[in-house]
């Protein structure tokens, strides 16, 4: 198991890391080194983990992160957050993460209005690629 | 180096090494000394194909003697082929990549 590292500098002067292991195509971003209290599943293909009492993200993980990035005829690809599988006082804490550093510099949220309902399904569209290592 | 090998629901076998089990303790140590029921998440978890890469799959199981708030396992295991070194062979190469310990609702 070779796992491929690399500092980040983020748009706060923090410094993040990622490590790919190119055999599993599992990338993990680490913002802090810390032991996680809280853990979801942002996307089908996305794990947060966090401080349950700073509310802080501590890591992303991305399965298949060599496919998450590839080309499509369409543009951006959005993946949709599988906010009916967190529970009501992991919502009030996730939220507020997505929206600003680091996490706001890796994931862009968006929202899909699909044809003929009133609701908005939760998205997200992974940025910053070129941080990233070539996918396997 | 060691491997624990197990068979899902539907009788496929797939392999955790040593060395995979330890990083999984290291990252993720809400699994520290829960081996067993990482297996158990393979053994009996919902298996979820990955939408963009069809040789990977996510295990999930809830399991509720996990320190809180974490209540669930989630496995990712790739399904691959390697060949044979006497005969060219293309066998299975099924294996743990990493797991995590989760918050689901209940």
């Amino acid at each position: 198991m070779e796992l491929e590292k690399k500092e980040l500098k983020l748009s706060n002067g923090k410094t993040a890391w990622y490590e790919y292991d190119r055999d599993g195509d599992v990338l993990e971003i680490i913002f802090q080194p810390a032991e996680a209290t809280g853990a979801v599943e942002l996307t089908e293909s996305i794990i947060l983990r966090f401080d349950w009492g700073s509310n802080e993200p501590l890591s992303l993980s991305l399965i298949s992160f060599s496919r998450l990035l590839q080309a499509n005829p369409y543009g951006e690809v959005h993946f949709q957050l599988l906010a009916d599988e967190w529970p009501d006082e992991v919502r009030d804490k996730i939220w507020p993460m997505l929206q600003k550093t680091p996490l706001s510099e890796f994931l862009k949220l968006s929202g899909y209005a699909p044809a003929h309902t009133h609701q908005i399904i939760p998205m997200a569209t992974i940025k910053q690629p070129y941080l990233m290592p070539q996918a396997a | 180096m060691r491997k624990w090998f197990v068979h899902d629901s539907d009788g496929r076998e797939i392999y955790l090494t040593d060395e995979r089990w330890e990083h999984i303790q290291i990252r993720h140590s809400e699994l520290k000394n829960r081996l067993d029921d990482v297996l158990n998440t393979v053994r009996r978890g919902k298996r979820r194909q990955q939408p963009q890469d069809p040789q990977a799959f996510v295990y999930r199981l809830r399991c509720d003697t996990l320190r809180p708030p974490f209540n669930a396992i989630l496995v990712v295991v790739v399904f691959r082929f390697e060949s044979q070194e006497n005969n060219g062979n293309m066998i299975p190469n099924n294996f743990i990549v990493s797991a995590w310990g989760i918050v689901m609702r209940q």
